[in-house]
């Protein structure tokens, strides 16, 4: 019975990992993959590397004076058989989400690398010959080179390993402060397997180069919508199951270290009695024959403290990748990717219905949310200043409700 | 100004900020469906920030504190009377657990909780 949880511990976290290998190992079929840019293929590449350049004017040997600085990233449109075209992100105090574009630009002219060569130039090539096999054969892919994939698999092994680390020890009743270190420790290679993911993801939303022997053009390509489904899901369940074992983890410090290679079922009614806001988990509850007491978690209250810090640490980390890096760089081109595959397909009965449905819902979450925050903003502060006003009247002062916290109310609702 | 008050603010100006381009979006998706509306460049390069600020959005939602439960166990534990410096517990069979058993113990009459004497 022990060694059976020892093995099926192995045997699931192993499983657990192998999708997030599978999708960047998968060999793509330059037939079937890929789309030729016989329409325009939009895209923005911050960061270059030898096989495909950053978009900057320069690199895309654009003439229009506008382009200043040249080597700034811009937004790209490439169309096989006809010459690049470009925008580039304007600065505005009254359009917000122009500010936040500028961010990931501005960062990737600081850390462009001049040395890279400029993009092969599509007007050079004839889009049938892009079709044929010889051509579609030579489509570089290119997010699988460089130190990306590496970084990515290394965290993706050492996520496994310390998982399965974690919970063995855990199995063979290892001290808790040894084991939550070990859990912590798988957290943040998971992290940074899901920022490298997101890099990783963020390249193949882009488009893929073919060069022509025959003069310095070549053909371009994006993944087909399936692939292209495939490789945005990764980054995001991982960055979702980073998001989760956060949370867990927390809960881990003040109630005791838990497994992580499975999700163990409990009745309804005792998960609602041993909510987090509890602050306490129990075996048994009220009503339970012969209750047995779960036994506490033996970790002193000092070195709590210091995991408490430690969390902090760990969100704060958390909120600078994801703000910083991950964020500005991805979901832009993930968000205009599954918006094109939404707008290009018209309405039917296929899988292609619910990218539409979830690219509408996602788009207008935006305004629905933000209401339903001023709104509730609104409502509670009214319940305050109602409340305030009460305990006013009961103490026999002026009923007047034209308070402080009215006016704020009225500044911050106008 | 505290993070509550911050954090929904934010929401609303970026939710204001972005709504004209999400009834874009929603209108493409919706009314126009077809290759003739993935021609304009300026429009794609919309999306990708409407992209970037519905991410930003998302994540401002979900800023929570992760360690607040922590916290709470922190402070109640301090508001009981147990002093203020949690270091000063030299004592390692001082668990952290049975200081919330004591609490729990200590407060159950005037706190509606379902959990019984018996249970500890």
């Amino acid at each position: 019975m022990g060694l059976s949880r020892y093995v099926e511990c192995l045997v699931l976290t192993c499983l657990g990992s192998v999708p997030f290998l599978a999708v960047v190992n998968y060999k793509l079929d330059p037939m079937i993959d890929f789309n030729a840019c016989s329409k325009p293929c939009y895209f923005v590449r911050y960061v270059g590397t030898e096989t495909l350049p950053e978009t900057t004017a320069a690199k895309l040997q654009l003439k229009n004076s506008s382009f200043v600085p040249w080597d700034f990233p811009v937004f790209a449109a490439v169309e096989n058989s006809r010459s690049f075209s470009a925008v580039s992100p304007q600065v505005s105090i009254l359009s917000l989400p122009g500010c936040i574009g500028t961010y990931p630009a501005t960062l990737g002219w600081i850390w462009s690398a001049p040395e890279t060569s400029e993009l092969p130039n599509p007007a050079l090539v004839n889009e049938y010959v892009c079709e044929t096999e010889s051509v579609r054969k030579k489509i570089e892919n290119h997010p699988t080179k460089g130190y990306i994939v590496t970084v990515y698999l290394f965290a993706l092994v050492m996520w496994t390993l310390m998982k399965l680390a974690h919970d063995w020890a855990l199995l063979a009743g290892v001290p808790e402060e040894i084991t939550l270190l070990v859990g912590v420790l798988s957290w943040v290679f998971q992290l940074l397997a899901s920022c490298a993911a997101f890099s990783w993801a963020a390249a193949a939303t882009q488009v893929f180069i073919s060069k022509i022997p025959e003069g310095s053009g070549a053909c371009y390509y994006q993944l087909a919508p399936f692939a292209t489904l495939t490789a945005l899901g990764v980054p995001l369940l991982l960055l979702y199951l980073t998001h989760v074992k956060m949370k867990n983890l927390v809960l881990s410090l003040a109630h005791g270290d838990y497994l992580h290679y499975k999700i163990l079922n409990v009745p309804c009614r005792a998960a609602q009695g041993t909510a987090a806001s509890h602050l306490l988990l129990t075996k048994g509850l009220p009503g339970d024959f012969n209750v047995v007491p779960a036994p506490h978690q033996q970790l002193p209250f000092r070195n709590v403290n210091r995991w408490r810090i430690c969390a902090r640490s760990l969100r704060y980390f958390y909120d600078f990748m994801l703000i910083g890096l991950i964020l500005p760089f991805a979901s832009g081109g993930f968000f205009l990717r599954i918006t094109e595959m939404a707008v290009s397909h018209e309405w039917s009965l296929s899988p292609m219905v619910l990218v539409k449905f979830f690219t509408m819902l996602a788009a207008a979450s935006t305004p629905i949310i933000g209401v339903a925050f001023g709104a509730w903003m609104f409502f509670t502060m009214i319940q305050e200043v109602f409340s305030e006003w009460s305990s006013l009247r009961d103490l026999g002062s002026s009923p007047c409700p034209f308070n402080s916290s009215f006016l704020l109310l009225s500044f911050c609702w106008l | 100004m505290s993070i509550q008050l911050v954090l929904p603010i934010a929401e609303f100006l970026l939710a204001l900020s972005t709504s004209g381009g999400a009834w874009n979006i929603v209108q493409a998706v919706a009314f126009h469906p077809g290759a003739d509306a993935l021609q304009s460049l300026q429009q794609h390069w919309e999306w990708h920030l409407h992209g970037i600020s519905t991410a930003l959005f998302v994540f401002l939602a979900f800023a929570v504190e992760v360690d607040e439960h922590l916290e709470q166990v922190l402070s109640s534990y301090r508001l009981n009377g147990h002093g203020s410096d949690p270091d000063m517990l030299e004592d390692g069979s001082d668990t952290f657990a049975s200081l919330i058993h004591n609490k729990f113990l200590k407060c159950s009459a005037t706190q509606s909780l379902t959990f019984t004497n018996s249970e500890f």
